[in-house]
Order: C-alpha cells, then structure tokens, then sequence
C-alpha cells in the first residue's frame, strides 16, 4: 500500500529492515514508524481495547490519543504511531489491558539527567520552531522538544501551499516551509533538538521530559513556551473506534509523512478547511474520496479549497450527519443521513458507501493538558477550539515564567502559530535580559500581522473569542 | 434562616460516613455542606486503601469495625470493596520481628495477620522481586474502595433520603452561641442553624475553626500520590507497603491502574500547597520498579497531591470540642478513609445517644488542651 | 479568471502579477483583475496557493485556451483529455496544448493548458486523463 507515484512528493527509497509482529516477520523502511509500517503490510488492527476488547487501530499518528498502543520489545502500551520501527523489533498485539512485565526488557535503563537551558520550547511545529529560532537569535540558549521522530509539527503533512501575505512564507507548500524552519533550528549553533521526547508534566521548579526508550531528564529552564499544538476531535457515532475511522490529520500522516495508503476509499467526514484539503490530498495519492459529509448547512472551508474538489467530481453532502460505520473486523460501510435545522434526523435518508476509511475532520481542540498542570489558568473558549490559557499579548500566560504559542493557545493557522511563536521567543529572550530594541520590533511587527491576519469577516468568532482570553499585559507595551 | 437538627461541613469520607449513620439512627433533618464537591479535598486524592494492621489497640478495635462496617456499606450502597489484603515486605530482621509482634496484638482483637516467608509473599504477587525480602505481613482481612466510587454512592444514597448533601456550598462563617444554643452557619447563598454542628472540614478544619476563634491544632501536610495507565486486572491484588523503600504503598484500582506514592520528606513544612512535584515521580518511580522491576516501564498518567490533616499526635479527633454541640471529626493524617464508617458510627452514636461502644474516648480532642498525646499511629505514606 | 470570492487572509496573486494587473485593497481583500493590463502570463495561476485562477485566452485565431492549475499525473502536449466544469462533470474533450511541470513553474505548481471551445471556456476548470 505504499504510494509510488505522488505528483508532488518523493518518497525516497531507505534502508529495508524487518521486524517482527506476532512472531511473523515484515518488512520496514528505515526511518518510519511502526505503525506506518504495519499499515503498509496491511496489518490495520493495531490492538484490542481494554476493557471491551473491541479492535483498535490508528487514530490522530501524531502521538496523542491511545489508539495505536501495542506491546515492544516487551514493553506494553507503546504508541507505535509515534515511534521508529527498528531492525529485530518484537511487535505484538495487546489484547485487553496489558500485564506488568514479569521479566526485564530489552530497553536500556532510564537514567535521570538534568539540563538547563535558558528557553525550553515544548513542541516543533511552526510556532515552537519560529520561537526557538527568535529567541536563540536574541542570544538565549534553547532546548526544543518534539514527542514526534520529525520537527515541523503538521506542517510536514502539508503538501498544499499556504494562503497568507507574500512577504510571510505565503505560496509555500506547508511542509516546505517547515523543512526550512526544520533545517535553520538544527543548524543553529544555540538550539539543541531533542526529537522523539515527550514533556510529561511542568513541575513547580522544573520540567520532565522522556526520550522515548531512552532515558527521562529534568529540564530547569527560566522560560517555558508551551507550543504543543491540537488534538483531533473524535465525534460520536456506533462503531466509531473500529479500525478504518482515523483523524483526517491521521490519514494525512500515514500517506503525506509516511507514503502509505490508509485504504482505497474513504468517506471524509467535516468539510472545514483540513477535511477539505486531505480530501484534496487522497485524490493526489491516487486514493478514491466516496463523498465529503459535513453536518452543517454550509461548507466551513474557503471556498476556493471547496472548489478544487468540486471540480474532481467529489460530492460535499451537506446536512448529513454519519450515523454509524458497519464492518466486521474493520470498516467496510459508513452510513450518513439527513438533519433537519434543530438537528433531528430526518428518517429515510440514509445514505451508504462502501468505504474502508472513515476520516474524521470534525475539528481539533487546543493540547492544553501541560498548560493546566503547570498551574496556567485556563478559559473555555469555542471559538478557539476548547480550553486555552488566558494570557497577555506578548503570550505570557497567568504564569510568568510561562509562555503559549500556536494552536495550544487557540486553533488557528500556521501562519499565525509562527507569528505568536516570533512573539513569545522574542519575550522570552528580553525577559531573561537577552536581546533588545531588535526584539521590540519583532514583537511589534508580529502583533501587526497577526492583527491583519485576524481582520477578515471569515474571522469574526475567533476575534471575539481572542478578546476574551487575551488580558492586558502585565508591563506595558511600548 | 433554615433550622436543621445536625450541620456537618465537609463532604469527604468522613462527613459522608458521619451522615449515613446519622440517617440510619434516625437523624434525617441532616445538611452536608461541601464547598466543592463530593471527594474534592483529601478523600478522592487517597490511595484507596483500608486496613486494620495498626500499632495501637484503639486503633485496631477502629479499623477491624470499619472493615466490617466497609463491607456492610459497600453491599448496601452497592460499590466493591475488596479484601485483597495488605501485604508489608519486610526488607530486615529488625522490621520483621518488629511486625510480628504486632501481628501477635492485631491477631488479639481478632485480625487475622499472618507472617509469611518472601515465597509466600511471592505466591500472593508474583510480580515482587523477593530476592532483599525477609518476610511480610499480610491480613488477608484488609481491602481497598475506589473513593470515586464511594462518594458518587454516598450522593446517591442522599440524594434518595431525607437528609441533604449540598455541593458547591462553602461555609464562609460560623457563629456559635446564639438562641438557645443554635450555631449558624453560613454560605454564600444561605444561612443555617443547629443545635449540633459538626466539622469535618478534613485539612480545612482550621480554617473553619478560625470563623469561631477557636485554635484546632491541625496542619495540613502535603502528600502526593500517582496513578499508572491501567494493567490487566488482577495484577497486583494486595496493598503492598515497603517501609524500606521510603515509605511506598501501591495496588491496583478496579479500573487497572496501579495507584499509590512514598512519603513525604520529613523536612516539608505544613502548606496548602496541592501541587506536585517532580522530585516525588524520581523517587515513587525508583520505590515501585525496585519492588516491581516489571514497573519500570509502568507510565504515570496522573499525579496529584492531597493533604495529611496532621493532629500534635498523629490521631485524630473525634468528639465534641470546646462547646457543647460543636463536634470535631478531623486529623486523621493518612487513615481517615479506611476509617470513616467507625468513625461515622461512633460519633453518630455520641451525638443521638451520648456514648458509644467504641473506642472514641481515646481520640478525645481536649486530650490536646490536657497535653495527654497519644501514641503515634502506625503512619505510611 | 479569479474564483476567489471570500474575505481571506493571502495575496500572493497581487504581489506576483508582472503587470500589476490584480487589486486586491487589502491582504483580506477580495481580488480583481484589470482585463486591459493583464497580459496572460499566467504568473498569477502559478502563484495563488488556492489554485483559483485560471487563464482564458482567446486572443489567438485559433481559437481560445485555458490555463488550470494541475497537481495530478500530468498528460502530454497534444493528449486528448477529458474536460470536466466546476462541479467536475465531463463538458467535452480537449487537447493539451502546452504544460509546465513542478519545476517549469515560477512557485512549483505544475499548470496544464488546453484548447477550448469558446462556449465552454467560463465552464471548464479541470481534466482527466482519459486512459
Ligand atoms: C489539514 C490541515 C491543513 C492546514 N492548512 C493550513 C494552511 O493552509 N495554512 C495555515 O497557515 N495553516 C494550516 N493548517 C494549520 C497548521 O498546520 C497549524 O495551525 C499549525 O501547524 C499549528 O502549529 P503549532 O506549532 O501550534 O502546532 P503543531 O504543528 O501541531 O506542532 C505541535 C508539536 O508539538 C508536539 N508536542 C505536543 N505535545 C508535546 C509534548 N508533551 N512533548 C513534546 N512535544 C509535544 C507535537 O508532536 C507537534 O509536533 C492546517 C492544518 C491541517 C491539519
Ligand atoms: C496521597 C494520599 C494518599 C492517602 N491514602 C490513604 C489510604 O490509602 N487510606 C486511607 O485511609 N487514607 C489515605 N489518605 C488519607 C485520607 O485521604 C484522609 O485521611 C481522608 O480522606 C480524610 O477524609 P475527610 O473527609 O476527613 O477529609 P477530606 O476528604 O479532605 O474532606 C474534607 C472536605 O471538606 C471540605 N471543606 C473544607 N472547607 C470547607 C468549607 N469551609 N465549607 C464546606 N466544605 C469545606 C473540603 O472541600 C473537603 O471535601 C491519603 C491521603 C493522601 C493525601
Ligand atoms: S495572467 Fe499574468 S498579467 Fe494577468 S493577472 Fe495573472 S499574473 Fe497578472
Ligand atoms: S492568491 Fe489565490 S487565494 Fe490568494 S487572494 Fe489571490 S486568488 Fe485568492
């Protein structure tokens, strides 16, 4: 199920390795993950759930739900989406809850190491790589972490160019412009990048990280940017976590990060922005796209992402909510029907497709977990996709010595995730006594396009919902 | 104003329990008054266990009742309680004689505690690494209780009886003597009066003894517990404690995780602070995975801290406080779960009919202003 | 052709055009284009990271073509493709007439260029490969 042909990327040939699964051997390139892996063997069940052991397989790929959790090397509930398969790897199938390993494994022993860098940044996406860069190049030294094996946060996936102002990286592919971000990071004699490496809690004095299979390190820094990014809602319907119902962000990962197919066809669910460019992503992945059903009256996504699916002949049925998905080990049928205006389900109106992949783009709420324990205070806020952090407008949240940055501090784009990331690295340096007027003018200049940015009518909610978080800045702003 | 015959504050463990024996001994003009909600302070922070393997005879008499009053409870309000035993591993000579003296006292009110070999504590959880252990003690008597599942069944049960349970409900103040012995109670939405009004205020009592000037000699000492991702059920059965290992206790809850935590450094001075520390995931870590090596990859998903209400003497206390009708049910540092249904039965004995065939006296919260300081009880976590 | 009636942030088309011939008030400004300045070059086509514009000349005696943005297996000059409308419902069949690939293209989005009927070029936006 490997992609072969992709008319906009490569997929370079790598190293072959095998592992086993079940005891059975398979073959991997170097370089993805596990998961990626099985998928491409056409192993999609990836596990049984605890408590119903009802089959489990990928969901978000980006390391923050629980979908993918099997048993390496010994080790039970791993997320195989976020780690490397590795020659002679044991990869089994959990069934249920897992045991406690009885016997020691073949993992080195964590030691606990301690670092102190004067920036930490928790996540590399845009906004945590465009903080980073900001704020080692005011001089302040920088550890960025990502839980994933790639720096460059969604954008990787995002084969598609950018809307945005021209003087930005406007008309760039996505994943170009975090392969250039990417590249300047670790070039870049004051940052250090640990990949592979979850930030698991912000302790009152300190941050603890993991490096996946390696070892667990306290991080002292004087400034924390929390740039962890969104999670992919999960929407309610019988059968929903059955093998074959993925995030669309999922689905894009596996084939626009990994060139693996998720399946043959699919039924898009959501026809916002992302629901409609993976849509647009399937069809250039040669993986035929069933129908887009989106339960609103209208298409949330820009029009002109509408109408280049539109012209594939792809239908957007709208109205229609998915009612179930049908299939015995794994998806074979998905079912939508017809909603009236106060949301009732108007009967005979079912619509089937024989799809293997349902792919859920019904929206994605702020990663804000590490921001609540470290004692951030947070507020509810749709329009911004769930809870963020109150903060200022230099992105300093409730708690001074942390920042926000990206979609964590509300669901937005890329383009404002860099310019929030430009904003928070360059406090962060001058709060810690680096840098100076040149970062005022950074902040300053930042602050500007993202007020244009936001100023559209498209914008409206998100104004408003910006203008409840955000508090006055506790200096004033020059 | 609203007349009611009993006020208690405070809806953990032990102002539920209090209340549920009040209702069955009659007593249905009852208000709870919780200022969050049911389980927020201590209660639901637990480490979910119960035992009667204690030092003291009080004690001991306390918790084999509240074992038994556990079961009762649990069938009745329909939770699982399960009697999966407390083992103790003994990693020296010194402890493990030190135990069986106690088990010999424990086994002389009636609790079955054993002394077993490392092998036979191996045959209980063979997960254990025996190879540093001497021996355990074990009373196959002792158990565990989610405390999620506890308090979601005390509101119900209260939510189907006379008596009120009202969450989200702070008493901001408290006046004592006024109308013929009326105490009042406030919140922000309401005023109350009774003739008895009972603090279980859990770490907060002091705060509640300060709306009345009255100085009650608790402080609230931080402890922390963590929670792993959960493991098939059955794993580890028994509450395993380990002194050796800095104070460690862990099980598993009927949900799978394994849940528990090591002391607190002797050093950490009493705060309201409820937060955690990373310095505490270092050491539960390294407790855990030496007892279990298995636990070694075992990944924490939570971790909170709660408050040990900690008395002059470890104790807590219990009974009428200063003023007639003014009742204090507080202190338990780190058993006041295990033993809210005893507790809850005592008191509500002595408040409806002025005595108790439990050993209450003991715990007797003047015995402070008397400086009679009772033996610390045997404290974990 | 620009088919990008909505109040977005972007405005590469503006910026890119050689001879100024896209206005847009501002970056969520909606794009217009001044038919007498615009020479076809198709930079714009190239540029919008929407792939909402499309080039229609009929300028040429031999008749009209029209530019698309194209980001699939790309046909050769002279194949007769399938013309497909907005709603990518087949029109009529046409011949490409000039491409440029990924890496021809001023910002890498691979364009296609067919011959079309004059009635159908405010109707063809996309093709398909006939095999
Ligand atoms: C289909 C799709 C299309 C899009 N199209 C556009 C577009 O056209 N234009 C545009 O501007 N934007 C677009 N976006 C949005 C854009 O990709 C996101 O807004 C942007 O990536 C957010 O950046 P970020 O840095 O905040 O988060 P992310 O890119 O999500 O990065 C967060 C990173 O943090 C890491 N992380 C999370 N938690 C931890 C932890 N505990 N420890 C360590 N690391 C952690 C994650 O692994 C991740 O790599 C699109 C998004 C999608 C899904
Ligand atoms: C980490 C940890 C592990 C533990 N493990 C165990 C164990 O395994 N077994 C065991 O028996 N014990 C254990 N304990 C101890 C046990 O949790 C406590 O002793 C017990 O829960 C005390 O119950 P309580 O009802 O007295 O107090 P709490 O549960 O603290 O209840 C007091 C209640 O009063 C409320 N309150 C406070 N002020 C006001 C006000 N002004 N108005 C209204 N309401 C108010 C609070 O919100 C709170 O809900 C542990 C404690 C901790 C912290
Ligand atoms: S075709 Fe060329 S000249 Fe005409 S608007 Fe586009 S870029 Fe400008
Ligand atoms: S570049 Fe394309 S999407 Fe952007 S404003 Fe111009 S026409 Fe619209």
């Amino acid at each position: 199920m490997r992609i072969n042909d992709h008319p906009i990327l490569s997929f370079p040939e790598t190293e072959t390795i095998t592992f086993s699964y079940q005891g059975r051997e398979i073959n991997a390139k170097r370089g993805e993950t596990i998961a990626a892996a099985l998928h491409n063997a056409g192993i999609t069940e990836l596990r049984n759930s605890g408590d119903r052991e009802r089959g489990r397989g990928l969901f978000c790929a980006i390391g923050k739900c629980s979908s993918c959790l099997m048993k390496v090397d010994g080790v039970p509930n791993v997320r195989t989406c976020i780690t490397m398969v590795q020659e002679g790897m044991e990869v089994e199938k959990q069934t249920g809850f897992p045991e406690i390993p009885s016997k020691s494994t073949k993992l080195k022993s964590e030691i606990i190491e301690k670092k102190s860098p004067e920036v930490l940044v928790i996540g590399g996406g845009p906004a945590g790589l465009r903080a980073s860069l900001t704020a080692a190049s005011a001089g302040a030294s920088v550890l960025v972490i990502d839980e994933n094996p790639l720096l460059g946060g969604q954008m990787i996936k995002q084969t598609h160019k950018f809307f945005g102002s021209s003087d930005q990286e406007a008309g760039e592919r996505g994943k170009d412009i975090g392969d250039r971000l990417s590249r300047e990071v670790s070039d870049h004699p004051e940052i250090e990048v640990m990949t592979s490496t979850s930030a698991v809690g912000i302790f009152e004095e300190k941050v603890g990280i993991y490096k996946n299979r390696e070892k667990f390190l306290k991080v002292d820094p004087e400034k924390t940017i929390v740039a962890t990014g969104a999670t992919e809602d999960m929407i309610k319907f019988p059968n929903n976590d059955m093998p074959g119902v993925y995030g669309a962000g999922g689905v894009q990962t596996l084939m626009n990060v990994y060139g693996v197919k998720p399946g043959d066809r699919v039924l898009m669910v959501g026809a916002g922005n992302v629901g409609l460019i993976i849509t647009y992503q399937l069809l250039q992945a040669n993986v035929e796209v069933a129908a887009i059903a989106e339960i609103a009256s209208e298409i949330g996504g820009y029009f002109v992402h509408a109408a280049k699916i539109r012209r594939h002949g792809i239908p957007i049925i709208t109205d229609h909510r998915v009612s179930r998905v049908e299939g015995t080990e794994k998806v074979e049928r998905a079912v939508i029907e017809e909603v009236g205006d106060s949301g009732e389900v108007i009967q005979g109106t079912e619509k089937k497709f024989d799809v293997d992949v349902v792919a859920l783009a019904a929206g994605l709420s702020p990663s804000y977990k590490l921001l609540n324990h470290g004692g951030c205070e947070l507020e509810f806020q749709p329009a911004l996709g769930g809870h963020v952090p109150k903060r200022d407008k230099r992105m300093r949240t409730t708690r001074e010595e942390i920042y926000v940055a990206g979609d964590a501090s509300g669901i937005e784009e890329a383009t404002s995730a860099m310019l929030e990331g430009a904003i928070a690295g360059a406090d962060a340096a001058l709060s810690i006594g680096k840098g100076g007027p040149g970062e005022e003018d950074i902040i300053r200049d930042a602050r500007e396009k993202l007020e244009k940015l936001r100023a559209g009518s498209y914008y409206d909610n998100l104004r408003s919902g910006l203008q409840e978080v955000e508090k006055p800045s506790r200096t004033k702003e020059q | 104003m609203i007349t009611k015959d009993v006020i208690i504050i405070g809806g953990g463990s032990t102002g539920l329990a209090l209340g549920y024996y009040l209702v069955n001994k009659g007593v249905d003009d009852l208000l709870i008054l919780e200022k969050d909600y049911v389980g927020s302070g201590s209660t639901g922070r637990c480490g979910t266990g119960i035992r009667a393997q204690f030092a003291d005879k009080p004690t001991i008499r306390m918790m084999k009742r509240a074992e038994a009053n556990w079961k009762e409870i649990s069938s009745e309000l329909d939770f699982e309680f399960n009697r999966t035993g407390y083992l103790y591993l003994h990693y020296t000579e010194s402890d493990l004689e030190r135990y069986r003296e106690m088990s010999e006292l424990q086994n002389s009110f009636g609790v079955p505690t054993e002394i077993l070999s490392p092998e036979d504590a191996k045959e209980i959880c063979d997960l254990i690494d025996i190879s540093e252990v001497k021996g355990a003690s074990f009373n196959p008597e002792d158990g565990k209780a989610h405390p999620f599942d506890v308090v979601t069944s005390f509101r119900k049960y209260f939510r189907e009886s006379e008596a009120e349970l009202k969450e989200n409900s702070e008493v901001t103040s408290m006046k004592l003597r006024r109308r013929k012995g009326l105490k009042l109670v406030k919140t922000p939405s309401s005023t109350y009066g009774a003739k008895v009004v009972v603090n279980a205020a859990g770490g907060w009592a002091p705060k509640l003894g300060e709306m009345i000037n009255l100085d009650i000699p608790i402080e609230p000492y931080r402890h922390q517990a963590i929670i792993t991702e959960p493991f098939k059920l059955g794993s580890i059965e028994p509450m395993i404690i380990s002194m050796h290992h800095g104070d460690a206790y862990f099980t598993q809850t009927n949900r799978g995780g394994i849940i528990g935590g090591v002391g607190t450094p002797e050093d950490e001075p009493p705060s309201y602070n409820m937060t955690e520390s990373l310095e505490f995931e270092k050491r539960v870590s390294e407790a855990f995975a030496s007892i279990i090596p298995g636990l070694k990859h075992a990944r924490m998903l939570r971790h909170w801290a709660g408050y040990y209400a900690m008395s002059p003497d470890g104790n807590p206390l219990l009974g009428e406080y200063r003023v007639p009708g003014h009742y204090l049910a507080a202190g338990f540092s780190g058993h006041g779960y295990m033993m809210a249904p005893s507790v809850g039965e005592g008191l509500a004995d002595l408040i409806v009919n002025g005595q108790t065939d439990l050993p209450l006296d003991y715990y007797d919260p003047e015995r402070v202003d008397r400086g009679e300081l009772r033996e610390d009880a045997l404290q974990m976590g | 052709m620009i088919e990008c009636p909505q109040e977005i942030p972007c405005d590469p088309c503006q910026a890119n055009c050689p001879a100024g011939a896209i206005d847009l008030e501002d970056i969520n400004g909606t794009p217009t284009v001044d038919f007498e300045k615009c020479t076809g070059c198709s930079v714009c086509v190239e540029s919008c990271p929407g792939l909402a514009i499309f080039t229609v000349d009929c300028s040429s005696e031999k008749g009209c073509t029209v530019t698309i943005p194209y980001e699939f297996d790309l046909p050769e000059v002279g194949e007769e493709v399938i013309g497909l409308n907005r709603k990518g419902e087949e029109i009529s069949r046409v011949t490409v007439t000039s491409l440029k690939t990924k890496g021809d293209s001023a910002f890498d989005t691979p364009t296609v260029t067919v011959q079309v009927q004059e009635e159908h070029v405010n109707e063809l936006r996309n093709i398909r490969r006939s095999k």
